[in-house]
């Protein structure tokens, strides 16, 4: 029944999309520029696609916490999750990448589409983008447990993200989200999330934004065996660096995740400032 | 060209979809060790081979690099009290970005020499 209702959904979505297409045809007003810097903002996408055929590759780096304060100077020097990963925009408005992360070496293959982006005339006060990705545990096999087909390596995140630019200095985004792992040691985690996301950016200089983001994740379909963890919002707040062909982000988070699926399904630890930790995200983009 | 990459697009997705499914995680049983487990020949290494000391290196707590690794798990309660009569192990697993990286071979191993009484051997 799940998944009937799920196909239907996508039909209803991709019929919407022609309709759109449609209405396109007789008028085209032009879209705002550039609501955000780049593709990615922090731990989330923002509902922006670079130009067509262009190749991005970001490196993402979360460091340790501050827990062991100066003796590892405040997580620097601890435990490092990264990611390295590319994307490439073979079509306007539609991104596909590909990412390998340090935590359980995930493989994750995603795509977005900005179904429509907020125009300069108001006619469309907002932009609307879907994004979702599919994560692979790429560890050895003997590492997965009694169970370790292909099937339990999968883990999904799927993303509605809405976005209103609001004049030069300050964009922000809304978003809902629903993450997914295969398997899961139900005695510590959920299979499933939902969750909902606030984030934006504030121009403060010509090529610099003070960026954030606030992600929820939401206290039901939750397993009778996790219920002694709470589930803790990530919360970043960072600096965005922009140029014509690179953007840098630095940052502090509360995730040392990289994966939104991650993040929302699996991030246990406690609130507080010393679980914190520092992070940074590099792009370069090349054009062809 | 744009509208059949969105078809596309979506029917992947539906495909992935498709695949999800429930399965709980099964600890693998872990094989009997009958033998005296000494901590320099055989837990030791496990720490390099199962990848901990790429992090706990001096840096994280604790070093489990070798010859370190005996003082700092022994001299922090924390991992392991030797002065608790039940329970000298106080963690339960790696959590999060190090979620088992060690296999049930290794985690025998670990589990024997803690029953042994932690020694320095």
């Amino acid at each position: 029944m799940k998944k009937i209702l799920l196909l239907l959904s996508v039909l209803f979505l991709s019929c919407q999309f022609l309709i759109a297409q449609e209405t396109e045809k007789e008028t085209k007003p032009r879209p705002v520029r550039a609501p955000f810097e780049s593709p990615y903002l922090l731990d989330n996408q923002t509902t922006f696609i670079l130009p067509e055929k262009t190749l991005q590759m970001a490196i993402q780096h979360k460091f340790g916490t501050m827990e062991e304060g100066i003796s590892d100077l405040y997580g620097i020097y601890s435990s490092a999750n990264i990611r390295i990963g590319f994307d490439y925009v073979p079509y306007e408005n539609v991104q596909v990448g590909y990412g390998l992360t340090r935590t359980n070496m995930t493989h994750d293959f995603n795509a977005k589409w900005t179904v429509f982006e907020q125009t300069r005339d108001n006619s469309r006060p907002l932009g609307l983008a879907l994004y979702g990705n599919m994560g692979i545990d790429g560890r050895e096999k003997e590492n997965l447990g009694a169970q370790n087909a292909f099937p339990q390596r999968l883990s999904y995140f799927g993303q509605l993200i809405m976005s209103r630019k609001f004049g030069y200095r300050v964009s922000v985004q809304l978003g809902a989200s629903f993450s997914h792992f295969n398997m899961t040691d139900t005695s510590r985690f959920d299979y499933d999330r939902v969750g909902i996301h606030f984030n934006g950016r504030v121009r403060v200089a010509p090529t610099g934004n003070i960026v954030f983001n606030y992600d929820q994740p939401l206290d039901f379909l939750r397993l009778s065996g996790t219920e002694e963890y709470e589930l803790n919002p990530n919360i970043t707040i960072g600096y965005e660096i922009v140029t014509s062909t690179h953007a840098f982000h630095l940052y502090m988070g509360y995730t040392n995740h990289l994966l939104p699926q991650y993040a929302m399904v699996r991030e246990t630890k406690e609130f507080e400032l010393e679980q914190f930790n520092f992070g940074f995200t590099i792009t370069r983009l090349w054009s062809f | 060209m744009k509208k059949s990459f969105i078809h596309i697009f979506l029917l992947t997705a539906v495909l992935f979809l498709w695949g999800c499914e429930y399965t709980a995680f099964e600890a693998e049983a872990l094989p009997e060790v009958s033998e005296e487990v000494s901590f320099a020949n055989d837990v030791e290494p496990i720490f390099n081979d199962a990848g901990c000391t790429d992090c706990h290196n001096g840096g994280q707590s604790p070093d489990l690099t070798t010859g370190n690794a005996y003082n700092s798990l022994t001299g922090n309660a924390e991992y392991i009290d030797l002065n608790s009569d039940d329970n000298i192990y106080n963690v339960a697993a790696p959590e999060n970005s190090h979620y088992k990286n060690y296999t049930a071979e290794q985690a025998a191993l670990v589990q024997a020499w803690l029953e042994q009484g932690a020694p320095n051997n």
